[in-house]
């Protein structure tokens, strides 16, 4: 550590000084050089956490799957703040009812911005918002697209029980900042 | 894994690309230089965000870029090879007092550049004095006087 005296004696050109003084904070620099591998470290398991997709925005974590009967859910288990989101539900052919309630909890996190196909109507309960399709006349499989946006920040992972088919089933969103 | 990956992607092209561009651009920046430099930039950004501007986003692509660079100083400093490749080698523009014409016009730099750097690092002012002129690494112009 420099003394008052000999950071006066560098600013006033005692050139020998500044020499003397080049390795005196050895110690500090030593210290540093640790405390800026740990931060490498850090780093490094932050860039493998995004590669897994535990930050979102693809990569093997970044989704999730979850059942509602015979109904499939791929949510996004990881999503981040205004950025947009796929939650995709495939009804099967046998499902009676061709409808999908997303819960208050799953809205008041998600702005829907885009419905395909589009819904026949849309009705409020004290669920959330249910949305009925019309089958088509094989009554195949149907895959409904819901297209949000993060409202804020949610951590940790909220569950969002989620009616589909006439079923239900949880899923666990977190939104990352 | 998306972000990751566009981080990276960008780096690799960016470094070719200045790379590619000569020593000149970086060591000598001209407004215009300067300028293509702002446009570099202003399309980068794009091309690492997307469409995603959150904290998180930012903050991995920050990571990404920064190990990057910390691996890449230390690929060079383990392979002579890739150090060569990324950071360039001197090259000699005038070698006792005899010039090299043709690494001067490879390398995009004039006589005018290796008077200036005689003048500042040496108070040269005639050409005879220089008795070597290296292109370093960096895109600066080292002279040594007779």
């Amino acid at each position: 550590m420099l003394q008052p005296a000999e950071m006066a004696a560098m600013e006033a050109g005692d050139v020998q000084m500044a020499g003397r003084a080049a390795g005196k904070d050895r110690a500090f620099q030593e210290w540093f050089w640790i405390a800026e591998r740990c931060v490498w470290a850090v780093l490094a398991l932050f860039v493998v956490a995004g590669m897994a997709g535990l930050t979102g925005s693809g990569g093997p974590f970044a989704r999730g799957i979850a059942e509602a009967g015979g109904a499939r859910i791929d949510y996004p288990a990881t999503a981040r703040w205004q950025t947009a989101e796929t939650l995709t539900i495939t009804l099967p052919a046998a499902a009676a009812d061709a409808a999908v309630t997303l819960p208050a909890s799953l809205l008041e996190t998600f702005n829907v911005t885009e419905i395909s196909p589009r819904p026949a109507s849309v009705t409020v309960t004290e669920h959330g918002e249910r949305y009925s399709f019309t089958r088509a006349a094989d009554g195949g499989p149907v895959t409904l697209r819901f297209d949000m946006i993060a409202r804020a920040p949610q951590f940790p992972a909220a569950p969002h029980r989620i009616e589909a088919g006439g079923a239900a089933g949880t899923v666990r969103i977190a939104v990352l900042p | 894994m998306e972000t990751v990956l566009r981080g990276a992607a960008v780096y690799a092209i960016l470094l070719v690309i200045m790379r590619a561009s000569g020593r000149r651009t970086i060591g000598q920046a001209t407004p215009f230089d300067f300028v293509l430099m702002l446009i570099v930039a202003e399309t980068s950004q794009q091309a690492l965000l997307g469409n995603d501007f959150s904290i998180t986003n930012a903050a991995l692509l920050i990571a990404t870029l920064t190990l990057l660079d910390v691996g890449l100083s230390y690929l060079k400093r383990w392979s002579p090879a890739a150090d060569r490749l990324v950071d360039g080698t001197p090259t000699l523009l005038i070698r006792d007092g005899v010039i090299d014409a043709r690494a001067l016009r490879l390398s995009r730099t004039g006589l005018d550049d290796v008077m200036a750097a005689a003048r500042k690092a040496h108070g040269i002012m005639d050409l005879a004095e220089v008795r070597h002129a290296i292109l370093e690494a960096d895109g600066g112009i080292s002279v040594i006087p007779r």
